[in-house]
């Protein structure tokens, strides 16, 4: 699914990007990345576009067109699915000290 | 220590991250705007003390989300860095300014910025806000993790300033080779890096955003929203009206006083004539309303500091959507109804070509303050004062005049999009700033831009026309029963051009207003004001009695043309002179002429024989 299957207030998990190269970047130069948390926000009155979504804590308004790029996972199915990110609990390596 | 030999330190951040308050904070109002040669992205520049007691100069880089330009304005930002923009030297340091909310997207763009391999600080901007969602930054570790020096800052409460000093200091006395490298980045690694960092350094924050969220809740809400933003536009045009009145009247005594003065102090004569009916009508008719300006400048700078602007944007999006734009080009849109110059400036922003030149190619057809002067006058004259309904007539014509504007613009635009600006849309996207109060500092300083450009404009452009105007139409004197206004210059071209005008229903003396209206709309007031003063009585000038002899001097069809010529006229030297700058070459702005001038003879034709054959003459 997409972001813009989600009802707004529900979180999930961004999987993917599916765009050109073009707008995959203009996408992620607004911080979207796999793995990020992502909210359905707002959606505009006429025909609910464009919409404004939540990613991390960071409110981005856009397009459908665009939004359809960004593939989500629901929160609770993240735990399950493959999410090529992994937070940085491992300690990082400080060898400047 | 004069500016040019000063070391240069380069301001770079996004959009939101608060850069332009920064720079305010650091550099005070005293600051040197200007261009970069052959692109009009404005280059801000200021002094920027040091604590030793030396200075550097600090150039305010336009916002960038990367240094992969997708607008001319990034492309600056990216040349300036890389030491490659002509007229700039590689500026000696770097400070970046982050927005302390959102360091997961940030410090991407950091990162990026660090390999240039240039020095460099990062400015963590909006503390306070970080704050007041519940974040914790251990800055120390986050110095670690960049390895460059890293100062919290509160741009808008002057907060950090000293040590942002502290810290440029020393990389601006380190001797290094002056050069940037870049090598293409892998985005997808360095936004890992940049959330590994946040993960590392970012605790809290779980009731992200709260306050904005609610606001939001309300603001964009599909039915409250656009009723909230019609609210806001129709409350910001009435202040514009009702808040200047006072001041408007002051600028007019003033300039009353003045002629008086001259007309004691001066013997009856050239001198006399030219300094109260060229000079101080003239120009007096211009500056009468900078209040106005002013105040709408005060409007938009306060929606956009909010941040209150994009919601704006995102509202309209659909409805600009329908013409062929974006909601992006509702912000130009927006400014260009105090001055289509900073609006068409303003679309560079706008990062689809196509989109940014139909956006500067309707921008005229805002209702800017320049043409207000006239509206003033002719709806003074001719439009009854009374009341209809919970309006007033006078009120409900303005509106109407506006209401032509913008449906002319959306309908050129529409037009454009499907012919010379063809092609595919490119969409909107754009980040929605959480919610602040707009710093009085950043706000006075904007203002003080905006009214001196104008003032500059009237001490220039608009007081030379004047002069040249008052002298067209008082030379060479005509003999003794000869009426002036036919004997002068001015007489002479308007006597041609009314051929061209005749047809919609346009007088000689128009034609004559129009010449030097070409200069600036808002002459075309001073300039009736002239052709018709010179023939009368010295005292009819100085009583200001311009509405009644244009009353007793037109029917109302012509009045009503003159004013639908002025809603779609291309009539701005200025605007030219912009447009031909921002689009490349002569080829755009010679188009917006002409296809503004079609609009407006078509439109005031259609005005005048309408008005004659619905008042039976």
């Amino acid at each position: 699914m997409n972001i813009v299957d989600l009802k707004p207030g529900t979180r999930a998990t961004v999987a993917a990007i599916q765009a050109n190269a073009l707008d995959e970047q203009r996408l992620r130069e607004h911080g979207v990345d796999e793995g990020m948390e992502v909210e359905l926000l707002h959606r505009a009155a006429l025909g609910a576009d464009p919409i404004a979504i939540r990613i991390g804590n960071c409110c981005v308004a856009m397009r459908r067109a665009m939004a359809r790029h960004i593939l989500v996972t629901l929160e609770s199915e993240t735990a399950a699915a493959d999410v090529s990110y992994t937070p940085a609990h491992a300690p990082q390596v400080q060898a400047a000290e | 220590m004069t500016m040019t030999a000063a070391p240069a330190v380069a301001l770079v951040g996004n959009p939101n991250a608060g850069k332009t308050s920064l720079f305010n904070a650091l550099t005070g109002a005293r600051q040197k705007v200007a261009n970069y040669p052959g692109v009009t992205v404005e280059r801000k520049a200021g002094v920027l003390r040091l604590p030793d007691g030396s200075s550097a100069e600090l150039i305010d880089l336009p916002g960038a989300y990367s240094l992969d330009p997708r607008s001319p304005d990034e492309a600056v930002t990216r040349n300036v860095l890389m030491g490659r923009q002509e007229g700039e030297t590689l500026p000696r340091a770097i400070v970046a300014v982050v927005d302390a909310t959102n360091l997961p997207a940030q410090l991407r763009f950091v990162l990026e910025l660090k390999m240039l391999g240039r020095p460099l600080v990062v400015a963590l901007n909006m503390m306070d806000l970080a704050k007041r969602d519940g974040l914790t930054i251990d800055v120390p570790a986050l110095e670690r993790e960049l390895g460059v020096p890293v100062v919290p800052t509160v741009a808008v409460r002057r907060r950090g300033l000293d040590d942002l000093g502290q810290k440029v200091l020393p990389l601006l006395t380190k001797i290094e080779a002056a050069s940037a490298s870049r090598e293409p980045q892998d985005m997808r690694s360095l936004q890992r890096r940049a959330r590994q960092i946040a993960d590392a350094v970012v605790t809290g924050g779980h009731q992200a955003g709260g306050l904005t969220r609610r606001i939001d809740r309300v603001v964009l809400h599909p039915v409250a929203g656009p009723l909230i933003l019609a609210a806001v536009l129709f409350f910001m045009f009435q202040a514009v009206f009702a808040w200047a009145e006072a001041p408007m009247a002051w600028i007019e005594g003033l300039i009353a006083v003045l002629q008086g003065a001259a007309s004691n102090i001066l013997p009856a004569g050239f001198l006399r004539n030219l300094i109260n009916e060229g000079l101080l009508a003239g120009v007096g008719a211009v500056i009468v309303f900078l209040p106005q300006i002013v105040i709408l400048f005060a409007f938009i700078l306060v929606l956009e500091q909010s941040g209150y602007m994009t919601r704006a944007a995102f509202l309209m999006d659909r409805l600009m959507a329908s013409v062929g734009l974006s909601g992006r080009a509702f912000i130009p849109l927006l400014s260009s109804f105090a001055c289509a110059i900073p609006g068409i400036m303003a679309t560079r922003t706008i990062a689809d070509p196509r989109d940014r030149l139909t956006t500067i190619l309707i921008a005229p057809l805002m209702t800017c303050s320049a043409r207000l002067p006239v509206y003033a006058v002719i709806i003074a004259a001719f439009i009854p004062d009374r009341p209809v309904g919970f309006a007033n007539l006078q009120g409900l014509v303005l509106f109407g005049l506006y209401a032509f504007g913008v449906v002319g613009a959306l309908l050129a635009a529409l037009a454009l999009r499907s012919t010379v600006t063809k092609g595919k849309h490119s969409g909107f996207l754009m980040e929605m700033p959480k919610y602040q109060w707009p710093a009085i500092r950043d706000l006075g300083i904007g203002i003080w831009q905006r009214a001196w450009a104008f003032l500059r404009r009237a001490g220039t452009i608009i007081l030379a026309s004047t002069i040249v105007l008052w002298a067209f139409a008082s030379f060479p004197r005509a003999p003794e029963g000869v009426s002036q206004v036919d004997y002068s210059i001015a007489g002479r071209i308007g006597t041609g051009l009314e051929h061209v005008f005749a047809p919609i229903g346009f007088n000689k003396e128009i034609s004559i207003a129009l010449v030097p209206g070409m200069a600036a709309r808002e002459v075309a007031v001073a300039a009736l004001g002239t052709v018709y003063a010179i023939d009368a009585e010295e005292e009819d000038v100085l009583q200001g009695q311009l509405v009644d002899r244009l009353r007793n001097a037109w029917p109302l069809p012509t009045a009503l043309a003159f004013l639908a010529w002025f809603v779609f006229a291309p009539q701005c030297i200025s605007t030219f002179a912009v447009t031909r700058r921002e689009t490349n070459g002569y080829k755009w702005p010679i188009f917006m002429f002409a296809y503004l001038f079609a609009m407006a003879y078509v439109g005031a034709g259609i005005t005048y024989w309408t008005a004659r054959w619905a008042l039976g003459a």
